[in-house]
């Protein structure tokens, strides 16, 4: 028995720290993408609840655990780093191992509640990135911590992130500084060729109307 | 299941509904053109809350946006603002936040909103302490800190997008060189060939007439 209360007490914890999160509406096939842009090795934690329309007490219900969701994460290189389908509620993570913009889609597996609610459905989303995506209760628990400690923990995480996300800036200056570079290049090279092009032209010009006079004995 | 993790399982929404959590919402989506995309968010505390939106990428940055208070009154509304960064004073319920695209019919835009409750986040609040016992000067000095680093992270952030909103901008800026040194060529060769199209009719025209 005790093990499934644990169990339970755990999905408390998940369900709680799910409260406060903005929700939307999606179609049957909508697909909803959001956009993360996050530096390297960087934890990501997402969840989301469903709901659907109830048309007897004119609210929302939690949905039945048929209606799920496809989650789907591609990384910068646009390769996927997680396409895995939920039911109607449920948690993803994955850590971030090139920095850039993280896309997260959702979008719906089933059809059969189209029928009865209007076609939507109500997606309550909450990402956390980073330090916030850690769960310190688990962590107390874990290593035995103070209170004192666990705050200096939590700084420390927070320095952390800050410190990542200082790489980030100084990667995406190299990479800005990369593109200026190029596109200094491409400038260049693409002058001397529109001279070649304005020289080329100026010359057939000349030669083709010379040759035309000719032909016509006008010289 | 078992009755006592039946028990546990029904308190879920009344333990739910207490704990309501302090941190804030930023989201990032695309927003196809014609399209209008609405967030929600059930306020449980009547607090203010501070709202920022901004639009990263696509067409010339611009987005319509609304605040709908829960009895439908028009909080807030801004038309074609590239980014706006406002407070609003909120009473219980269902506030909705709209963004829409429907005044752009080939621009897919991307935007970022933020959404956060309008007091600093304490190390407590961020584990879930709800209140405590007279603080220590080292957990007061920790709090300090902490405050600290949320300036510097929200810094970083704003840095983070304007830097986008940069790199968009460049990225834009270079398609529309390529596009133009391309339509360029073109008009360079068309007015080369043209002028001396033009200039041969010149010639082959007034041959015939002149010399009858």
């Amino acid at each position: 028995m005790w093990p499934s209360v644990m169990k339970t007490l755990l999905f408390l914890v998940l369900y709680l720290s799910c409260t406060s999160a903005l929700y939307f509406h999606i179609g049957e096939t909508e697909k909803k993408c959001f956009i993360e842009e996050i530096p390297d090795e960087t934890m990501v934690v997402g969840k989301y609840k469903t709901q659907l329309f109830d048309k007897t007490i004119n609210d929302y219900l939690p949905s039945s655990p048929g209606v799920g969701m496809h989650v789907e994460v591609r990384d910068p290189d646009d390769k996927v780093l997680l396409s895995k389908a939920y039911s109607s509620e449920g948690r993803f993570t994955f850590t971030s191992h090139t920095p850039g913009e993280h896309v997260i889609c959702l979008y719906s597996n089933s059809t059969k509640w189209g029928l009865f609610a209007g076609g939507k459905l109500r997606v309550h989303l909450d990402i956390q990135v980073g330090e916030h995506a850690i769960d310190y209760s688990q962590i107390a628990a874990k290593d035995k911590l103070t209170e004192l400690q666990l705050r200096v923990r939590q700084l420390l995480d927070q320095v952390e992130q800050i410190q990542k996300e200082q790489n980030y800036q100084r990667y995406r200056e190299e990479r800005f500084r990369q593109t200026s570079e190029s596109t200094n290049q491409r400038v260049l090279w693409w002058s001397i060729a529109q001279t070649i092009i304005l020289l080329v032209t100026g010359f057939w010009q000349m030669r083709h109307l010379k040759s035309f006079f000719e032909a016509k004995k006008l010289v | 299941m078992d009755s006592v993790s039946m028990i546990v399982l029904y308190s879920v929404p009344v333990i739910a509904a207490m704990m309501s959590s302090a941190h804030g919402a930023t989201l990032t989506f695309e927003l196809a053109d014609r399209e209008e995309m609405c967030f929600s968010e059930n306020i449980t505390k009547p607090i203010k809350h501070n709202v920022e939106y901004k639009v990263v990428r696509g067409g010339n940055l611009d987005v319509d946006m609304k605040v709908l208070s829960p009895n439908g009154k028009m909080m807030y509304m801004g038309q074609k603002k590239k980014w706006d960064k406002f407070r609003i004073e909120t009473s219980r319920g269902q506030f909705n936040f709209c963004f829409s695209n429907e005044f752009s019919t080939i621009s897919h835009k991307v935007i970022y909103f933020h959404l956060s409750p309008d007091y600093p986040e304490t190390l407590s609040a961020k584990i879930g302490v709800k209140h405590q016992a007279v603080p220590t000067l080292t957990e007061v000095l920790c709090e300090n800190i902490n405050r600290k680093i949320e300036s510097v992270v929200n810094l970083q952030r704003d840095y983070r997008l304007k830097e986008a909103i940069g790199r968009g901008n460049a990225e834009q800026l270079g398609v529309g060189v390529l596009w133009w040194s391309i339509f360029q060529t073109g008009i360079i060769l068309v007015t080369g060939m043209g002028q001396v199209v033009i200039l041969k009719t010149f010639f082959t025209d007034r041959t015939p007439t002149r010399k009858p």
